[in-house]
């Protein structure tokens, strides 16, 4: 039974630990990516996560110069085991998203909800990215 | 239905504690597969909903931009329309990448199609057709809806795939895994008070023994 007990928890753990593993080593500026030719980022596991070149120029349409050094890309959209919405924190992240939903009182933090959530992947799909956090 | 339990298990207090910890890790695990799995059924749809129609432009294009070209054919002999597309430059820049949608790696195709006039393909107006000019502008047309549509299909396969494996997982998890957790956690509980009420009426029968050999003797 132990045997068996510990191969299923270790399969729980690794299922658990390989939600993340899509995440980029290293997430880039947008005044990077707007230089790349071919924009991209390389995940955990060796994968490369492609941008496409519209969707970063609609984000420096958003953002303005000066600022594009600070805002890192892709964007991370929190998915919690404990909440239900999805969470989106940085004060830049926050104002293209809400620029692009339209919403109001975007500060450091906010939740969003599956009907926003569905617009803004439909709008962003290469620029953001889930994650889950696991505490 | 009997509920359903780990076999050979030892009622002890630390093989409670032990399984208390991995039903908190499996009802965690349960948790996020869920909402990744509702977050892939949303791309799905998403993606779904940006195929509506699509293989059917593609189809309509590709049977115009085909009749034009018999049609030419007709008019100006196969061979003439042969030479005439030899002349013809690619007119397509396509750049294949991928990109990752919660660990499924998913084509991304950049594309550049370049709209061109009559005079820009390549070929002489004397000896070509008007429907070889509408063939080759049709053609052009349909070049990026298969792009696209290659990109969404493949990526709707894939997607598919995911949400399949991501299912069976929290349907294990939430059928058999946690609620045998959850029974075997309550069978040992069930056990331990057992043995503890057992304790305490042995402890009262021996006191009462005592009790009773001290009257006596």
């Amino acid at each position: 039974m132990t045997n068996h007990s510990n191969q299923s928890d270790r399969l729980l753990k690794k299922q658990i630990l390989s939600l993340n593993r899509h995440l980029p080593r290293q997430r880039k500026t947008l005044k990077e990516l707007l230089e790349e030719d071919r924009p991209h980022v390389v995940g955990v596991d060796g994968t490369r996560h492609r941008f496409k070149t519209s969707e970063i120029k609609k984000i420096a349409a958003i953002i303005p110069p000066e600022e594009q050094t600070l805002l890192k890309l892709p964007i991370y959209l929190e998915i919690g085991s404990q909440t239900s919405g999805t969470l989106i924190s940085g004060k830049l992240e926050l104002k293209v998203i809400c620029h692009i939903l339209k919403l109001e009182d975007c500060n450091n933090e906010k939740y969003i909800y599956r009907p926003d959530l569905r617009i803004l992947r439909k709008e962003l799909p290469t620029t953001t990215q889930y994650i889950f956090i696991v505490r | 239905m009997a509920q359903e339990m780990i076999e050979g298990i030892n009622p002890t207090r630390m093989e409670l504690l032990k399984l208390k910890q991995r039903e908190k890790l499996a009802v965690k695990g349960h948790s996020l597969l869920k909402e990744k799995r509702n977050a892939l059924i949303m791309e799905f749809f998403n993606i779904l909903e940006r195929v509506k129609g699509s293989r059917e432009n593609v189809t309509e294009k590709l049977k115009e931009a085909y009749d034009d070209l018999t049609a030419a054919q007709i008019i100006m002999g196969d061979l003439a329309v042969r030479k005439a597309a030899l002349s013809v430059k690619e007119s397509v820049q396509l750049d294949i990448d991928s990109r990752s949608v919660m660990g499924v790696v998913v084509p991304v195709m950049d594309y550049e199609v370049q709209k061109r006039t009559i005079v820009q393909r390549g070929y002489g107006f004397m000896d070509t057709s008007v429907k070889l000019d509408d063939a080759a502008k049709n053609f052009e047309e349909s070049i990026a809806l298969i792009i696209e549509l290659g990109e969404i299909e493949k990526t709707i396969i894939l997607l598919a795939g995911e949400i399949e494996s991501t299912k069976r997982r929290v349907n294990a998890l939430e059928h058999i895994i946690i609620p045998r957790l959850k029974n075997t956690v309550k069978y040992i509980e069930m056990r331990l008070e057992e043995m503890d009420r057992e304790n305490f009426v042995r402890l009262k029968m021996i006191k009462k023994t005592m009790e009773m050999e001290a009257t006596h003797g």
